[in-house]
């Protein structure tokens, strides 16, 4: 195992952990300030990467593929909240969960009668393809792409929640929800709004996860479970929690899928080791989520009381 | 003169506040002692320490002797340390007589049986309608929880709380939000429960504090300022400043 | 609103397990076998529902993980047959013992948590499986595992479809006579005392932790048996009868029925699973309709099917 491929492993998993990112703010916020379950975020990730991928062979230009993503996601998300969940803030979890429930059912069936059962490919923009030299190792300029575009995100969520009023709205919503609407702010329009945000960063998400990943029905879901995986070990409620979280989700899950097949091989045969060193991976971080349950509920990076 | 329940030297802290300051208060066998104390004063956390709801950070548990403090809230019911709540906490699917059933049941051995039913069970009738009568619920018992007035909730404490025959009742504020007539309802069965039972009640009702208790213990900021006989507690000065245009204290 | 007396109610659902009685004999005459299967099919996920019900009607767990178990019970009978054992005593004592222990430990595990936390660390231990089984290609993998050999009971073999069927209805209605009788026993109430006001239950001196881990563990091993049952029917076993898709269709099975009650569970199966039947008829595009379906039950009926009809057996007379 050479150093470099120690480097673009870490690379990789820092681009997976962006990724993650970009998911777990919109929910974790959801999560934390309407205390609203939402299957459904996954599916604003397919949208969005439909929508971006629709729209670059349209028009062949990445940038109207990213403002398809983004206003594709961010009113998605407005809709999605507005028609049905904000009936569902008072209820029950379970109501949530089954109610999102239906909606991945008709967001995954939608996506196949518009596009098609088969994967839709979108390819790397011309711009941003080729490799780029770092530290003397090889790397895929698109996949440095995806972990600036990433990192712009977390600063502008950082910036947004720290240095604007919606920002410290919502910073207070996550902690006490019930004062912010007591304080007569219009609770419904800042709920509509971390919802569409969700929305934007998703669509983001999945214009970025376009190119690298193909884009079919239910790709939404698989994506899902690590979200909420790094939502639980962040700490629901806390963005800053889930930046942590998704990068070291990202890099474990990442790590595990590149070297446990390694590992394995000393054992087993080399094919089982091939398929067992993914599942594998994915089997620790569930166990992680676990632990991080039992025994430290609120999660590593909880949301800091006022 | 045995000592039913006590506490010696509770402290619960809240981050810097102080919600109880090393309470001390004794519970003697067939008395009814009173705490009073202004909105604040840390009684539903005190009470919260002797039910079993909170850890105390410092500070001991007794009943009958029996040092309780680690012991969680289900074993403390089981060994007679019978609980209302202020705000009436039922089961609101359930009718009336399947509540206090419920609550017998608890002190019947295992709740594993699965075939025959809850209210078959030999006793569990006459026990369930022996405590509705006493709390004066009786004509109630079918009715569904839901439909109840809030009066007859705060009987249904009781009842639930009576069934079980605990040795010590801890009674947080029985009498909220009844009208009068109701609340001298609940002031003779209480009266009638001394002797039998020992009784720790919470309550803002000062006729009826008056009326019933035998020791009144006085909590402000978390810590007992004053204990003792109820003629002594009306003519204290440091108690009637704790009171001053608080609430007036009956003559 | 509902004038149909309790005793009516009752009668409908006599007719309704006589008419699922009667069924096989009815495909046989009109030679329709799809009928049996379909029916056989519906039956393993009533077990499965019902078993869910104990947990989440009754004792108020949402556990978004109970598809584990039904995978488990699959995977009992696969594994074994694999290796040469069909011997259906077997195969159901692996079931229960996997099930049962499985069931204990992550239900210890879970019960530590509520709310939220509860939902998803049930939906990750069954994910940890599901990426077991995927991870195991000398058992098929993702793939699954192919069984060539039925369930052999001795007198019966659950290898004939009409035997198959007649277990399975047996089974569902032994747990229904069950939970009629433990609805209003100590156990019952309990447990729905735990739901609707745990803090007051612990008040009350029920050790509350202990009934709900029992219920649990119980839930765990039917919905086992019903894994053994579907595996025969499939002829298969897959880490996607694992999956949180069916972990949330069976949610919906209890939910549509009428959570709480006695027969919900298998009148939201039979609603689900052949509303689907017939959306599949009218269109390919069926999630289409069925999604949004959803999320009107959850919206406007969210006492299910029973709940509509009034006839959840709230207001029956003490007996």
């Amino acid at each position: 195992m050479t150093l470099s491929l120690f480097f673009i492993q870490l690379l990789n998993g820092l681009q997976l952990g962006v990724l993650l990112f970009m998911l777990s703010a919109g929910l974790t916020l959801v999560f934390g300030i309407m205390n609203f379950v939402n299957l459904a975020h996954g599916c604003l990730y397919m949208m969005g990467a439909y929508f971006a991928a629709t729209a670059f062979a349209a028009s062949g230009s990445f940038l109207v593929a990213a403002l398809a993503a983004v206003v594709g996601g961010g009113a998605l998300g407005w809709i999605v909240e507005r028609v049905m969940a904000q009936r569902l803030y008072q209820r029950d979890h379970l109501d949530q969960v089954l109610a999102t429930f239906g909606l991945i059912l008709f967001f995954n069936e939608l996506a196949r009668w518009v596009w098609g059962a088969s994967p839709y490919y979108m390819n790397i923009p011309e711009a941003l393809s080729g490799a780029v030299k770092v530290l003397g190792v090889s790397y895929p300029l698109y996949r440095f792409a995806i972990i600036a575009v990433g990192l712009l995100s977390a600063l502008a969520c950082w910036l947004l929640i720290r240095h604007t009023r919606v920002g410290m709205l919502i910073r207070a919503g996550s902690v006490n929800p019930d004062m912010v609407s007591a304080l007569g702010v219009n609770i419904q329009r800042l709920n509509a709004l971390v919802f569409s945000l969700g929305g934007v960063l998703a669509g983001v998400a999945g214009l970025m996860s376009g190119p690298i990943l193909s884009v079919q029905p239910g790709m939404g879901e698989p994506v899902l479970i690590l979200v909420m995986i790094v939502i639980v070990i962040g700490g629901i409620g806390s963005v800053h929690g889930a930046f942590y979280a998704a990068l070291i989700v990202g890099l474990i899950d990442t790590a595990g899928r590149a070297f446990l097949p390694l590992l394995l091989r000393e054992f087993i045969d080399r094919s089982a080791a091939q398929a067992a060193g993914p599942a594998i991976a994915s089997l620790l971080t569930c166990v992680f989520m676990a632990a991080v349950l039992a025994l430290r509920p609120q999660g590593l990076f909880p949301v800091r009381n006022a | 003169m045995t000592v039913a329940l006590q506490t010696e030297g509770l402290v619960k802290r809240y981050g810097g506040l102080l919600a109880t300051d090393a309470v001390s208060l004794r519970l003697q066998q067939g008395e009814l002692h009173a705490i009073i104390g202004p909105n604040g004063a840390g009684k539903s956390t005190l009470i919260g320490q002797i039910g079993g709801d909170l850890r105390p950070d410092a500070g001991q548990v007794q009943l009958h002797g029996e040092d309780i403090t680690a012991l969680p809230t289900w074993q403390r019911a089981l060994r007679g340390l019978g609980r209302s709540y202020q705000i009436s906490s039922t089961f609101p699917e359930f009718c009336v007589q399947d509540c206090v059933a419920l609550a017998w049941q608890a002190h019947q051995g295992h709740g594993f049986g699965s075939w025959r039913a809850l209210w078959r069970r030999p006793g569990c009738e006459a026990a369930v309608l022996a405590a509705l009568d006493q709390a004066h619920l009786r004509a109630q018992a079918e009715r569904p929880v839901r439909a109840l007035a809030h009066g007859q909730r705060r009987q249904l404490e009781l009842a639930m709380v009576l069934v079980a025959q605990p040795r010590v009742l801890l009674l947080d504020e029985p009498m909220a939000g009844m009208g009068h007539a109701e609340s001298q309802q609940v002031v003779s069965l209480l009266q009638g429960l001394k002797g039998r039972y020992s009784l720790l009640l919470v309550e803002h009702d000062m006729q009826a504090v008056f009326a019933l208790a035998d020791t009144i213990s006085v909590l402000v900021n978390g810590r007992i300022i004053a204990s003792g006989r109820p003629a002594e507690i009306r003519e204290d000065p440091v108690v009637r400043s704790a009171y001053l245009g608080d609430e007036e204290l009956p003559a | 609103m509902n004038a149909a007396t309790p005793s009516l109610w009752r009668g409908l659902f006599l007719v309704l397990l006589a008419a699922l009685a009667l069924a096989p004999v009815y495909a046989q005459w009109a030679s329709e076998p799809f009928i049996v299967t379909f029916l056989t099919r519906a039956l393993v996920f009533s077990l499965a529902a019902l078993s869910l019900n104990l947990i989440l009607g009754f004792a108020g767990l949402v556990s978004f993980g109970h598809a584990l178990y039904l995978g488990l019970g699959a995977y009992g009978v696969g594994l074994l047959a694999h290796h040469g054992v069909d011997n259906g005593w077997i195969q159901l004592l692996v079931t229960i013992l996997a099930c049962a222990l499985v069931g204990f430990v992550t239900g210890w595990v879970s019960l530590r948590t509520s709310g939220i936390s509860f939902i998803m660390i049930t939906l990750a231990f069954a994910q940890m499986f599901y990426y077991l089984f995927v991870s195991l290609k000398a058992y098929g993998g993702d793939d699954g595992l192919s069984i060539a050999s039925r369930s052999d009971f001795g007198l019966l073999s659950l290898g004939h479809a009409a035997t198959l069927y007649y277990v399975a209805l047996a089974c569902v209605v032994g747990v229904l006579i069950w939970t009629s009788r433990m609805v209003r026993a100590p156990y019952g109430m309990v447990l729905q005392g735990c739901r609707m006001n745990e803090t007051r239950m612990r008040a009350l001196g029920y050790p509350t932790r202990r009934y709900k881990l029992s219920a649990y563990v119980l839930a765990c091993v039917l919905a086992g048996v019903a894994g053994l049952l579907y595996a025969n029917l499939t002829g298969y076993a897959s880490p996607a009868y694992l999956s949180w898709t069916v972990s949330g269709e069976l949610i919906v099975m209890v939910v549509l029925g009428g959570m709480g009650t006695v027969a919900g569970p298998l009148i939201g199966t039979l609603a689900l699973l052949g509303c689907e039947e017939w959306l599949k008829s009218l269109t390919e595009h069926w999630p289409l309709i069925l999604g949004p379906l959803i999320v009107l039950v959850v919206l406007l009926a969210r006492r299910g099917l029973l709940g509509l009809l009034g006839a959840t057996g709230e207001a029956e007379a003490r007996a």
